[in-house]
């Protein structure tokens, strides 16, 4: 499978997928984007299988980019890694057609329990 | 959840100290240990790193987490798996900026959510303070971790701000 990363601390981007490698999650290609206007042109230009976004990013944010996939496609499996994890955006994020949603900060167990059956 | 960090003043700063040691040790699996502030302060003179991040909406104000140098090479070095000596600014800015971003999140669940966060902002210098405008304290946190003070702080709009 192909992952998209965006989010616009590069840290953050090597945090997320060094914790997919300690989930157990090592045999797939990992691609990164840095907001959300960047990652709709990944995303358009090379298909990944999963999107992880972050929500809160400059440009185009993370539900702008899930909304705007949602109407015009592709529509790959998507999924936020958040700072904030209100009911209001889980619920905001899951009626926009998010498969998970993990807040910040996260272990490998959080990553396992949020992706099992996603990837 | 807390409508309102001014009516909860009390409760806010053990919330905000757990979940800060939290973020320190399950993001850089470092410990953060609470510190007396005039035991830690730091001499004059030294390079100094801060991520600021505010909150608007139902509370409006910003937290700020503040280190010096050495402690900021550390938390860059943790973040993008390398030794801290090699961390650029550009790096210890983006981790810097990320620590403030999860900070303000953990900020904005204790004080409740009917809140917005903002982009973190970077500053580093020798001499400088930060201060937000028409804001009063609310929380004032210090630590050291690896012998380094971190001070970690929250102030709110004043009344005539909100």
């Amino acid at each position: 499978m192909r992952i998209l990363i965006v989010d616009d601390s590069r840290a953050m981007r090597m945090i997320i997928t060094r914790t997919l490698r300690q989930a157990g999650y090592k045999e797939h290609t990992v691609e990164e984007a840095g907001d959300g206007a960047a990652a709709l042109d990944a995303i358009r230009a090379s298909a990944p299988d999963i999107v992880m976004s972050d929500w809160n990013m400059p440009v185009m944010n993370g539900i702008e980019l899930l909304e705007e996939l949602q109407k015009n496609g592709p529509t790959p499996t998507f999924g936020f890694l958040t700072t904030e994890g209100s009911d209001e955006m889980r619920e905001r994020a899951r009626n926009a057609g998010a498969k998970f949603f993990i807040t910040k900060p996260f272990t490998p167990e959080a990553f396992q329990e949020a992706l099992a059956g996603v990837i | 959840m807390l409508d309102h960090p001014d009516t909860h003043a009390a409760l806010l700063p053990d919330q905000l100290a757990s979940r800060t040691r939290d973020v320190w040790n399950t993001v850089l699996g470092l410990d953060l240990q609470p510190a007396d502030a005039a035991a830690v302060a730091p001499a004059g003179g030294q390079r100094r790193w801060s991520g600021c991040i505010a909150l608007s909406g139902n509370w409006r104000g910003a937290i700020t987490v503040s280190c010096l140098e050495p402690m900021a090479r550390m938390v860059s070095g943790a973040m993008f798996g390398i030794e801290p000596a090699d961390a650029s600014d550009a790096e210890i800015q983006d981790a810097i900026g990320e620590i403030a971003n999860i900070l303000g999140g953990q900020t904005k669940q204790v004080l409740g959510d009917n809140c917005v966060l903002g982009l973190p902002v970077v500053i580093e210098g020798e001499h400088f303070e930060t201060a937000v405008p028409h804001s009063h304290a609310v929380v004032k946190l210090t630590f050291r971790c690896e012998g380094h003070p971190v001070d970690v702080a929250v102030v709110g709009a004043d009344a005539r701000c909100r």
